[in-house]
């Protein structure tokens, strides 16, 4: 891993911290998700920085930002752009929709019909868009930060567990500290800090971490540590859905970028299982009987960390 | 589980290297002119390697068994054959060398870790520098370029198949530079060796064999010492082809006058004998008359010509000077060494160029019994030659009178003090030297000059040619008789002659020998000049091979795939010393529970404060643990062979366990 590297994505991640304070493992989850190629999925309460999060992660990596807002009467159409006709041309004309961009902000994501959301969800899987017969590539990189109110409030359609399986990471915000909220209230007496955000990286240099990341080593036994998490998760009885080969993927790729993040050129055991809970507790799914004894599936993850041996 | 399960089973062999060494084993042994004793110990090197508890997976015991091994291999491969006195350009260097190669291969074959050892560019470097020198040149290098081509072949496919190790990856770089270094330096080595091959030779001959300059005419001693062997080995190796219909029998290389208890000379070499200068108005060459012969050497006998006595004349085409000593009729020597001549034989009695009257003072010398003989001799040869009037009576009767009383036998016990009279009236069995010297003493004896003669016996007639060999090496008498010349006097017993005495042929010996006769060709085609080109051309097509790797090395660095997550195979030692490590931190008390990292359970919080300030030992423990942790780390999954890293490893090792043993 060159130096260069390392201060591109130290700096992305620095540049957010001014904008979101004391959320910094949060931030981090949102960087390695990036630099892994995958998506992100922010859970949690209205009001706890997700947009800017997303508005900030863009300016930063100086790309394009648009912003859905998901409502129950959005359309697909309405993410992927349609083709309208012109009068005056006299032919169809096609008008791109908000995923060309670099950084989609899918706000609420739980809050529309399935249907949109899967139009959305395939565009995150394919990184592009046929139309009219025709293909379109999306920006390069394409990466999005999709939100979700809890599952449990009102006007929401909880996303399948096909689509939940295609976010990288799930992250949780949470309220910040108290010192942390204070800092937050005089930070932004004046302006908001986002207005002194300025770019640090670029596209291209995302893209680059993109492949840099791939060159960090993975031993062979880190490699079967993986596997031997989720295969604990497949033969776990509690478990109504297990991690699927995809979700192994992401936990390899993620532990990759935690590594490479950590200035190292190899990966150790402590990114996997660092990265597990982000990257698995998403994926599973519990049977009814555990989810009403009141277990998580956080807590189903680091149960079989804990029955997992770690490689030596 | 432990982390011995990803370690998958070491013995496993190579097949590529298994193959190789047995291929380089078995065209070691083919080789001519060896005894079979190689087959024996190059097996049971191989057989051996399997059991060397090391393995030879790690690089130290690697090397150290590289250390050890290699030269017990060497010296047990000299051992039959220590009493040869080598030298720089002798056949066995290029022997060793492939037995060397023969070695690495069965080394990697039952090594497992993809990682080069740095052993191999070296190797690679020697190796094409020595198939450089001697595919084209060295009778004797041929049988042990296989071993040379495999290893290299071997280690342009280790190059590629291993191309996923990490280990090797970091080796690419110096292989890269010794495919670089060998090509180039190998064909320029080549060019220059090929062209001062024999100024290399003498210079490294003076520099380090000292005065002690070994002849390659190993069946014509230089100073004729009569033995009590003939010859050192029964060597098949070819030394001339005769291509006439004449009958040739004795080739000579030249007479020998003087006779001081045991040994017959001068010797040939410059400075023993004088030399003269022939040109070609001289009359040895020019005179035409009787059967054409053409002669092909087959191997360089001291540039030294060979001629029956009653050749004619002798027709060289190459350039190069000849030089006779005319006082013996010979030797004739040619500068530089020609491979093949042209001579005319004539009647069986006749006299050629070679033979000159020889002037007074010679005919005293030619009549010379020196006084250390017994003087017995005088009896036995006035008793042989009673009855006998004319010269070539008495010659007769003496060439029948020792094949008829005496035996013929290669090994016998020496007289130092007077062998020749030991061998006329005690032994009564030797070989054709002592044959031939008691033939010259006897015929001295009743007046007839005399003189010793080496060269070859010819006999082995096949498809029009015929071949003369190493074991054909013979020595006999000549005879001066006024108004008839020169004649030959071979008292040696019928059943002793070259050709009656030794074994028959091995049954491969004829593809062998088809073998050379097609690189003879290869050779005479493929002159250094006509191979600069191919040759350059095949170190260009190197370059621009290694300019392709290394430009895939350059784009891996401006961002492009790699392939740095290998799977590897992680190294002993490092297990043995996380092992190690276990132990003394059980002994420090310190236990991590299987599932948790040890940097995570040695930098919880909560341990610290259950080690309070008052266990010293504990608290020593867990600092050491942690620089060991961090370093084994790096190590471990980052896989990194560095002996330094390695070293302080093993070092922090040591430390924990004086901690634990303060406990």
């Amino acid at each position: 891993m060159t130096p260069e590297f390392l201060s591109k994505a130290q700096a992305i991640e620095r540049n957010l911290s001014t904008v979101i304070r004391g959320k910094a493992e949060s931030l981090r989850l949102v960087v390695i998700s990036m630099i892994a190629g995958g998506h992100t999925l922010l859970e949690d309460v209205p009001g706890t920085g997700k947009t800017t999060l997303a508005k900030s992660l863009a300016r930063s990596i100086d790309g394009i930002f648009r912003r859905i807002q998901f409502t129950p009467d959005l359309l697909p159409a309405d993410i992927t752009g349609s083709s309208f006709y012109n009068p005056r041309e006299g032919v169809f004309e096609y008008r791109e929709g908000p995923v060309f961009a670099n950084v989609v902000l899918a706000d609420e994501i739980n809050r529309t019909s399935p249907r949109t959301q899967s139009a959305l969800l395939e565009v995150m899987s394919e990184n592009q868009i046929t139309i009219d017969g025709k293909r379109r590539d999306l920006p390069q990189p394409f990466f999005v930060i999709a939100t979700q109110n809890p599952s449990d409030f009102h006007g929401t359609y909880p996303l399948p567990e096909a689509q939940l399986d295609r976010f990288m990471i799930r992250v949780t915000m949470g309220y910040p500290e108290p010192d942390e909220e204070l800092e937050i209230l005089y930070s932004q007496n004046d302006h908001h800090p986002f207005d002194d955000l300025g770019p640090v990286a670029s596209c291209v240099d995302v893209l680059r971490l993109q492949d840099a990341i791939k060159s960090v080593r993975m031993d062979r036994s880190v490699a079967e540590y993986i596997l031997r998490l989720v295969q604990a998760t497949r033969t776990d009885t509690r478990l109504r859905l297990s991690v699927s080969p995809r979700g192994s993927l992401a936990l390899y790729r993620t532990a990759q970028a935690r590594a490479a993040l950590s200035g190292r050129t190899y990966v150790l055991p402590e990114d996997v299982r660092a990265m597990a809970a982000p990257v698995l507790a998403h994926r599973i799914l519990l049977d009814t009987k555990s989810r009403y004894t009141g277990v998580t599936p956080e807590h189903v993850v680091q149960e079989i960390i804990h029955m997992t041996p770690v490689p030596r | 589980m432990t982390s011995a399960a990803v370690h998958p089973h070491p013995h496993r062999i190579n097949g590529y290297f298994a193959c190789a060494a047995i291929c380089a084993c078995a065209s070691l042994w083919y080789r001519e002119g060896r005894p079979s004793v190689d087959l024996p110990i190059l097996g049971s090197f191989f057989a051996l390697s399997y059991v060397i508890p090391w393995r030879m997976e790690r690089f130290r015991a690697l090397a150290l068994a590289r250390c050890v091994l290699f030269p017990l291999v060497v010296v047990l491969y000299r051992w039959h054959s220590a009493q040869e006195v080598g030298t720089v350009v002798d056949p066995m260097v290029p022997d060793e060398v492939a037995v060397l190669c023969f070695a690495e291969l069965t080394v990697r074959a039952w090594s497992r870790n993809a990682c080069i050892s740095a052993a191999t560019p070296v190797m690679l470097i020697g190796t094409v520098f020595v198939i450089a020198i001697n595919t084209y040149d060295d009778l004797q290098g041929r049988f042990s370029t296989p071993p040379f081509v495999l290893l290299l072949l071997l280690g342009i496919v280790e190059h590629r198949v291993e191309r996923d190790a990490t280990a090797a990856r970091r080796a690419r770089p110096v292989l890269n530079l010794a495919f670089l270094v060998a090509a180039f330096f190998g064909a320029g080595l080549f060019l220059l060796v090929t062209a001062q091959r024999d100024m290399i030779t003498y210079m490294a001959n003076m520099a380090l064999m000292q005065s002690h300059l070994p002849t390659r005419t190993s069946g014509l001693s230089d100073q004729s010492r009569l033995s009590s062997m003939y010859g050192q080995e029964e060597s098949f190796d070819r030394v001339l082809g005769i291509k006439t219909e004449a009958d040739v029998s004795h080739m000579r290389a030249g007479a020998m006058i003087t006779y001081t208890s045991g040994a017959w000379g001068p010797g040939f070499r410059r400075g023993n004998r004088k030399y003269v200068p022939i040109d070609g108005s001289s009359n040895l060459i020019g005179r035409s008359a009787g059967e054409a012969a053409s002669v092909i050497t087959f191997m360089p006998l001291d540039n030294m010509i060979l001629l029956p006595l009653n050749a004619a004349s002798v027709d060289i085409d190459q350039p190069t000077t000849l030089r006779w000593a005319r006082d013996s009729g010979g030797p004739l020597v040619a500068e530089p060494a020609i491979e093949n001549y042209t001579f005319k034989v004539g009647k069986e009695d006749a006299q050629g160029p070679l033979c000159l009257p020889p002037d007074r003072d010679t005919i005293q010398a030619l009549l010379n019994v020196p006084k250390s003989i017994t003087p017995d001799i005088r009896a036995l040869a006035s008793r042989i030659v009673s009855g006998c009037n004319t010269p070539e009576q008495k010659i007769r009767a003496i060439e029948n009178y020792l094949p008829a009383n005496h035996k013929y036998s290669l090994t016998i016990q020496v007289d130092d003090h007077d062998p020749l009279g030991d061998f006329l009236f005690s032994n009564k069995a030797a070989h054709c030297e002592y044959f031939a010297s008691a033939a010259v003493m006897l015929m001295r004896r009743v007046g007839i000059p005399a003189r010793y003669v080496i060269g070859y016996y010819a006999h082995e007639r096949e498809d029009g040619m015929i071949v003369v060999r190493q074991r054909d090496a013979h020595a006999w008498a000549e005879a001066w008789v006024k108004g008839k010349g020169w004649i030959t006097v071979d008292a040696t017993p019928g059943d002793g002659l070259p050709g009656h005495q030794s074994s028959d042929l091995p049954f491969w010996r004829a593809w062998t020998e088809k073998f050379q006769d097609w690189m003879t060709t290869v050779k005479q085609t493929m002159t250094p000049d006509r191979l600069r080109v191919p040759f350059l051309g095949l170190s260009g097509l190197l370059a621009l091979y290694l300019a392709i790797r290394l430009s895939g090395r350059f784009r891996f660095k401006t961002g492009k795939r790699s392939s740095m997550t290998s799977y590897s195979v992680t190294d002993v030692d490092l297990l043995r010393l996380h092992a190690r490590f276990e132990r003394a931190c059980r002994q420090c008390g310190l236990r991590c529970p299987a599932d948790v990292p040890w940097r995570d359970f040695l930098q919880n919080p909560e341990l610290m404060q259950a080690l309070s300030p008052s266990t010293p030992p504990e608290a020593a423990a867990i600092v050491a643990g942690r620089k060991f942790v961090d370093l084994y780390y790096e190590a471990r999954f980052g896989s990194i062979n560095d002996r330094a890293l390695l070293q302080c490893i093993s070092d922090l090792v040591s430390d924990l366990e004086r901690i634990s043993r303060l406990r």
